[in-house]
């Protein structure tokens, strides 16, 4: 058998990575180096993409080298940039002055449970940037200097702050507990923006930018590879229900924009949703469009500088604009909600050329979103259910004994805790809740968002998938969970492997999805098969299943 | 802790003014209620000089605390746990004497300095060190009060889709545009059969 790589699952024994040692280090950790060991860390950002971007200092380099080609006069950057911060964001000002380091979040990061590397505890992730602040920006720093807790920036710093901050998913957990609600999320994309001024990016991260910025969605998707792949997917929902759909790609004059984050149109279980999505809006009547131009929701900006995330984001209201509809409706994803709810309408706005969202179905005028005019695709499903609008039979979903991942995004960020729940309980018989301290607010991450769900980081991800994964392998155990749905794209790439290592047997779906395998469409064929077009037990005879089970294969 | 802080700081009211207060002695009475020891055991004391023990010990005792901790995470405990004592021990083991005390405080408030002879150097160390806490305050963790008030996160309403909110440093930045888009996948939008702008 051909032996397993660090970026492969298969490398990592679970009693390997449950040896783990929360307890401070023999070393201070001002003087403790990062050790750069192959699972731990994402490949730097290629010099083509930060060309396609005018991004400083484009170079190609591996992050193992022991000089990472900083550009001249590099601390004076750093600095300047820090005290540009500082002046813009009051977050970040008050945040590296209030922390008493009480340690209330230490032991709220699932990376640092999952790893116990002091340096990701928050409050120490925090303290890298800290003490540069206090030692450059503070009376008391530049006078007493390592006694107040400041230190020199050297590039032992900057490697360090590159390992740290690529090791942060930026899902706040951590806030929630902290008595002054200091936001590390704020923190560590202070820190990559800093970085970014160095040249110093993730290529994981990067890429996607560069893609978006061209061609309007994370994949390098082009305008008619989308629409070949909207057609598959077409191909396979008039397959498992017999109904033909449309779909409206860059239609003038369509009531609604819809879009999506582009993972869903490639990955598995990621296309299920994208393919329920069609079906719902056939079935509904609704006069929306796809866009080839703004394709993608997700916005991997926020993960390199608020400036390249007003530079993607721009692109939605604009396609809005130019297709001339009413409003927005945005698909299942984490952190393009966060970019929606937390900056879309002031780096992108004001959307007055649209009107506040209405639904065509039931007249709710969705008055939260008075402002920004975006949607959330489980708002207007609840809304609809609510309104009996959708014909559910929960029963289809009998075979699935399902649990809700709440998204960090969606959850703390936004608030979204109840219209996805009530969705589920509309579309499934059995449904069951995680433990508390691990759902709502306090969701755990599924350890591979802000970036960081590639396989070059898969120790780091398996290890921040502990919490999680064992509160599914807890459910899985006491209820017989079989599905975990999550309404996020990431969380769909990243937790099958999680689910995989820490709770094998337990698939990864969109909510979506469930609605649809659940709903009675007009003039659907015997549902035999769900949209996976595997066989719904119960539906199908013997022997049909391994003829469709051949089917999907082919796939 | 905090309630105890500010109690000890009413008390001592008693030192500045002339005549006492009624809510300064309110206080007092019911701040040693149990009437334990001669003079009474203030409850505030004591749990304030316990409650800053317990955060040292925690600071000590926990490795992922004391690895975390900068001088100036111990600095200001010790130096409210030496006030702390020190104040125990003029009260209750050094028996100061406080009409002294008084006269010279006022003193001081006058700008008329008088140096009774009857107040142990004790006093002097307790007066320093809370000197030294009224100085160092402003600069220090101390402050973290501030924080609650002022952390966004605490702050602000999470209305930002029902509410614009406006960035007063927003500046352009170079996006690529649909012009530029369609200029570059023209032929194959048109091959493909999605609308374009121009032909």
């Amino acid at each position: 058998m051909k032996k397993p790589k660090p970026d492969e699952m298969e490398y990592y024994q679970q009693e390997d990575l449950l040896k783990l040692d929360w307890g401070p280090r023999k070393t201070s950790w001002m003087d403790t180096a990062v050790d750069f060991r192959p699972g731990t860390y994402i490949y730097p950002g290629k010099a083509k993409n930060l060309r396609v971007l005018d991004l400083p200092n484009p170079r190609d380099w591996a992050v193992t080298d022991d000089d990472w080609q900083l550009p001249e006069g590099w601390k004076q950057i750093v600095l300047e940039g820090m005290a540009e911060r500082l002046s813009k964001y009051r977050s970040f000002k008050v945040f590296m002055d209030i922390c008493v380091r009480c340690g209330a979040c230490a032991d709220k990061c699932h990376f640092f449970i999952g790893s116990g590397d002091p340096k990701n505890m928050p409050v120490l992730r925090a303290e890298l940037l800290r003490s540069i602040y206090r030692k450059d920006f503070t009376a008391l720093g530049k006078v007493f200097g390592k006694l107040a807790g400041g230190r020199e920036l050297t590039p032992d710093v900057i490697k360090e702050w590159f390992y740290y901050f690529f090791q942060c998913t930026e899902c706040r957990r951590c806030s929630v507990f902290c008595p002054y609600g200091i936001d590390t999320a704020e923190i560590t994309m202070m820190g990559r923006e800093l970085l970014g001024l160095l040249g110093l990016y993730v290529n994981w991260v990067i890429e996607p930018v560069a893609n978006c910025y061209r061609f309007g969605n994370h994949l390098g998707i082009q305008p008619h590879g989308l629409k070949d792949t909207l057609e598959f997917m077409a191909e396979d929902i008039e397959e498992a229900t017999g109904i033909q759909i449309d779909i409206p790609i860059n239609k003038k004059g369509a009531e609604i924009l819809f879009f999506t984050p582009s993972g869903d149109f490639v990955a598995a279980p990621g296309i299920y949703t994208c393919m329920a999505y069609m079906l719902l809006f056939h079935e509904l009547g609704i006069d929306y469009t796809w866009s080839t131009y703004a394709s993608d929701g997700g916005n991997f900006g926020l993960f390199t500088s608020h400036e390249a995330l007003k530079r993607l984001n721009s692109k939605i209201y604009a396609e809005a604009k130019r297709l001339g509809v009413k409003w927005i409706l945005g698909g299942e994803c984490g952190h393009m909600w966060r970019v929606i709810n937390q900056y879309m309408d002031t780096v992108s706005g004001p959307a007055d050329f649209l009107e506040v969202p209405r639904s065509p179905l039931t007249g709710t005028v969705f008055e939260h979103a008075r402002s920004t005019k975006v949607v959330h695709i489980m708002e207007f499903l609840a809304d609809a259910i609510r309104h009996g609008k959708l014909n559910l039979d929960p029963s289809r979903n009998d075979h699935i004994r399902v649990t809700f991942h709440d998204s960090c995004n969606t959850a703390r960020g936004m608030g979204i805790l109840e219209e996805p729940r009530y969705v589920i309980r509309n579309a499934c018989n059995h449904f069951y809740e995680m433990p508390e301290n691990t759902i709502r607010e306090q969701t755990f991450c599924c350890g591979g968002g802000a970036g960081l769900g590639t396989d070059e980081n898969m120790e780091m991800r398996l290890r921040g998938g502990l919490p999680r994964g064992s509160a599914v392998r807890h459910v899985q155990e006491h209820h017989g969970v079989n599905q975990l749905a999550a309404m996020c794209a990431i969380d769909r790439a990243t937790l099958v492997t999680v689910c995989d290592y820490w709770a094998p047997g337990v698939q990864v779906t969109g909510i979506s999805e469930l609605v649809a395998n659940a709903m009675i469409f007009k003039g659907e064929k015997r549902r035999t098969h769900d949209l996976r077009l595997e066989p719904i037990p119960g539906m199908t005879e013997v022997g049909e299943e391994s003829e469709t089970v051949e089917v999907a294969a082919n796939e | 802790m905090h309630w105890s802080m500010l109690i000890i700081l009413l008390r001592h009211l008693r030192l500045f003014t002339n005549p006492v207060p009624f809510f300064v002695t309110a206080l007092e009475r019911a701040d040693g209620f149990m009437e334990v020891g001669l003079p009474v055991v203030f409850i505030t004391t004591v749990v304030f000089v316990v409650a800053l023990a317990y955060l040292l010990y925690r600071r000590l005792a926990i490795g992922q605390v004391r690895y975390i901790s900068l001088v100036g995470d111990y600095f200001p405990l010790f130096l409210l746990l030496g006030i702390g004592i020190s104040g125990f021990w003029l009260r209750h083991l050094a028996k100061t004497d406080i009409a002294s005390v008084k006269e010279m405080v006022l003193g001081l408030a006058r700008f008329a300095p008088v140096v009774p002879e009857t107040i142990s150097p004790l006093f002097y160390g307790h007066l320093f060190l809370v000197c030294v806490l009224l100085a160092y305050l402003p600069f220090s963790k101390l402050t973290h009060m501030a924080g609650v008030f002022l952390s966004p996160t605490r702050n602000m309403a999470n209305n930002n889709r029902t509410v614009r909110h406006v960035n007063p440093w927003d500046y352009p930045v170079k996006v690529h545009t649909y012009e530029e888009y369609e200029d570059e996948l023209r032929e194959k939008m048109k091959s493909a059969g999605i609308p374009v702008e121009r032909q």
